[in-house]
């Protein structure tokens, strides 16, 4: 399956693009413009007359990672505030009124300064685990980081809030062609890996996924809030997890699964990578044993084994998800897969109840590799980070898309 | 149809255009700030906290929290290895380090609550870790001062109230035993106590919570508040007496008198561990990163006398 080449667009779809062009050029500041965008090359002969074809999505264009922005006060996607993305009274909620997450380096952060480093879009919200019900709505994920200039670059802030806004059922095919229209004009290899959005360069993609993410996060559609931030008063890497929901008129604290408590904090210790958390439950059995490296080296074969198996089992959307799943779980799951692996020589690949998928389900960040990441899907400073958790959710995203909204037939 | 309904959502959300716009810069791998001029700098593998500098060896001595263990560098061999500290379950985060005179290097271990205490490295790198010590005190600094070894630590954190102290050591073999002699127990008022020098006539320590820098008069230990600074963090002294401590960007220069002013040179990421030079007239400075991907560094910056 292949898709089309950028020269076949229908004809309507061409003159909405130059003329989005136009007019966002028209009222961007210079500085700030975009780069210039190629025109849209007319088809070749012949093919105005071939019906458009409708590419299958990939992995990047469900779960979109947008490059940090050059200018760190102008965002490549939205800005909290002037987007509208968030009521103030949800971060204060959640994060001002808590007095106790800061970013460790540069100036202080506000609620102006979180931008929209992510997009994810999914055909529900997880309330149970597997694939989505029909005739629910569905949910889209932003997440948004503060920006900070370090060595001369843009750098995003350790901290990172995940608003979720609701998809009207009735609205989800809609959406997908939306989706499907933004892949025609900016064709991936449809085995591509997740990365940071290869579209994302261009103004026009941007100004179309720009309209349909803003119809519908808006915030007083906001349905949940969640963070990761870094403690603030902590010299070592430490992070606090929460979030906060809607209930009727009412925000309120969201309960961590397994956990009477609606808050986790995890710090990072020396070794062969302690993760210190409170509170903690040994969930899936042998969690508790991956986390701490010394005894995991201290371990049988068959504990090191069951502590493997845990990793694995909280990465597979088929068996784990927010639901049933504690906050930290998915955030050091990808590092310390690839650490415990390589600790008793077993390929991360080989481990029994992996997630599997005919999508590419490679993810080699730096989430991999440094203890220190837990962003799931943004940035760690000037760094793409994509945990395994991500790519797995967004390849069963797309079969569910693919089973659901099949593309016609050629 | 679908295409004018799409042109026109589109155009209606080109009202943010001037306000969004779409410049954006690929991925660059992490950097730490530019270093000064002068400065030498040297990537660490794992995460580095306090510096020693023996004098009679021309050896620095600093604690690798990853690894677990103790390195020395020299000017001519560079960093190497010198003993492997066995790792608590609680975690790694290895602190002050002192150089006795039988060729002994204690080692503070943080401990998280539950495993604080003291290593002892001997001359042919055999580790002990020391027994007699309260595990729930969180040990950062080392100092002494003659035979004299004093260690500083705080307990609670982590969401708790830091309640900090300072004690004086005492070694035997592989025992070890400690007096507080300003913290909970003295009801003087510390917090999040990180670093400690001491010298024969005071023992100074910095407290991060209150970004203060605490003197301790000998005899007696009376408290008195030498002077505020920017951040705290573990502490050094210059040959004339002067303090220094980060905890920072910024390295802050403390005088016997309170006066408090910046080293010139380039930021920092965060000032830890500092060791001065008197011979080679030079200050190693544990640069630690703050950012993922992107190390911890020592950095030697020449500081005249």
């Amino acid at each position: 399956m292949t898709r089309p080449s950028p020269g076949r667009y229908p004809a309507g779809v061409r003159v909405a693009s130059l003329i989005v062009v136009a007019a966002c050029g028209a009222g961007a500041p210079a500085i700030d413009r975009a780069p210039p965008v190629e025109p849209v090359r007319e088809p070749a002969l012949g093919s105005s007359l071939e019906p458009a074809l409708e590419p299958a999505l990939g992995m990047n264009d469900v779960s979109i990672l947008l490059p940090l922005p050059r200018d760190p006060h102008a965002p490549v996607l939205a800005g909290i505030a002037s987007a509208g993305l968030i009521e103030r009274g949800w971060f204060d909620a959640l994060v001002t009124d808590h007095h106790d997450i800061a970013p460790r380096v540069a100036a202080p952060i506000a609620f102006e300064d979180f931008q929209v480093v992510a997009v994810r879009f999914d055909l529900c919200e997880r309330a149970a685990v597997g694939p989505c019900p029909r005739d629910v709505d569905g949910r889209l994920r932003l997440v948004l980081q503060p920006m900070y200039v370090r060595a001369g670059a843009t750098a995003a802030h350790d901290v990172a809030l995940h608003a979720f806004y609701p998809v009207p059922a009735a609205e989800l095919a809609g959406v997908i062609a939306e989706l499907r229209a933004l892949a025609r004009r900016h064709p991936i290899a449809p085995d591509a890996a997740l990365t940071v959005s290869p579209a994302a360069g261009d103004a026009a993609y941007l100004a179309q996924l720009r309209a349909l993410v803003m119809r519908y996060a808006r915030g007083a559609q906001l349905a949940k809030l969640t963070v990761i931030g870094q403690v603030a008063d902590s010299a070592a890497f430490a992070w606090i997890f929460r979030g906060v929901e809607r209930r009727g008129d009412a925000i309120v604290a969201l309960d961590i699964p397994g956990i009477p408590r609606a808050q986790q904090t995890l710090q990072l210790a020396g070794g062969d990578t302690v993760y210190l958390t409170a509170p903690v439950v040994d969930a899936p059995a042998g969690f508790a044993l991956a986390i701490n490296g010394p005894r995991f080296a201290a371990a049988t074969l068959a504990e090191r084994t069951g502590a493997l198996a845990a990793l694995t089992a909280i990465q597979n959307p088929l068996v784990h998800d927010t639901i049933n799943t504690q906050c930290i779980a998915c955030h050091v799951a990808t590092f310390l897969t690839a650490r415990r692996a390589t600790t008793i020589g077993v390929a991360p690949d080989a481990i029994a109840g992996r997630f599997a998928s005919r999508h590419a389900l490679a993810a080699h960040t730096i989430a991999d590799t440094d203890p220190r990441v837990v962003r799931g899907f943004g940035w760690a400073a000037s760094v793409p980070a994509i945990s395994q958790r991500v790519v797995n959710d967004t390849a069963q995203v797309l079969a569910e898309i693919e089973a659901r909204f099949p593309l016609p037939p050629r | 149809m679908r295409s004018l309904l799409r042109f026109a959502i589109v155009l209606a959300t080109c009202g943010a255009c001037s306000h969004a716009p779409t410049a954006s810069a690929p991925p660059v791998a992490p950097s730490a700030p530019p270093a000064a001029a002068s400065d030498k700098v040297i990537p660490l593998a794992g995460g580095g906290n306090a510096l020693w500098w023996d004098a009679a060896s021309a050896t620095l001595y600093l604690t690798d929290s990853n690894a677990s263990a103790l390195i020395a560098w020299t000017e001519a061999g560079g960093l190497t290895p010198v003993a492997t500290v066995p790792a608590g379950t609680a975690g790694v985060s290895l602190g002050g380090v002192v150089r006795r005179a039988d060729g002994t290097t204690i080692v503070a271990n943080f401990g998280f609550g539950t495993q604080g205490g003291l290593f002892a490295i001997a001359a042919d790198h055999t580790v002990t870790a020391l027994t007699g010590l309260e595990p729930s005190r969180r040990r950062v600094g080392l100092a002494q001062d003659g035979g004299a070894l004093y260690s500083a630590y705080f307990v609670g954190g982590r969401g708790q109230a830091s309640v900090g102290g300072v004690a004086r050591v005492t070694i035997t073999g592989g025992a070890a035993s400690e007096t507080e002699i300003a913290g909970a127990s003295t009801s003087a008022g510390f917090g999040k106590i990180v670093g400690v020098v001491a010298t024969p006539g005071a023992v100074f320590v910095a407290d991060q919570t209150e970004k203060v820098i605490w003197k301790l008069a000998l005899p007696g230990f009376a408290v008195s508040k030498l002077a505020s600074v920017p951040s705290a963090d573990l502490l050094a002294i210059l040959p004339d007496g002067d303090l220094l401590t980060g905890g920072g960007p910024a390295i802050s220069r403390i005088t016997q008198a309170g006066v408090v002013s910046t080293l010139p040179g380039a930021a920092f990421e965060q000032v830890r561990g500092l060791a001065y030079d008197p011979a080679g007239q030079r200050l190693f400075i544990l640069d630690h990163s703050l950012t993922p991907g992107s190390p911890d560094q020592l950095r030697i910056r020449p500081l005249p006398r």
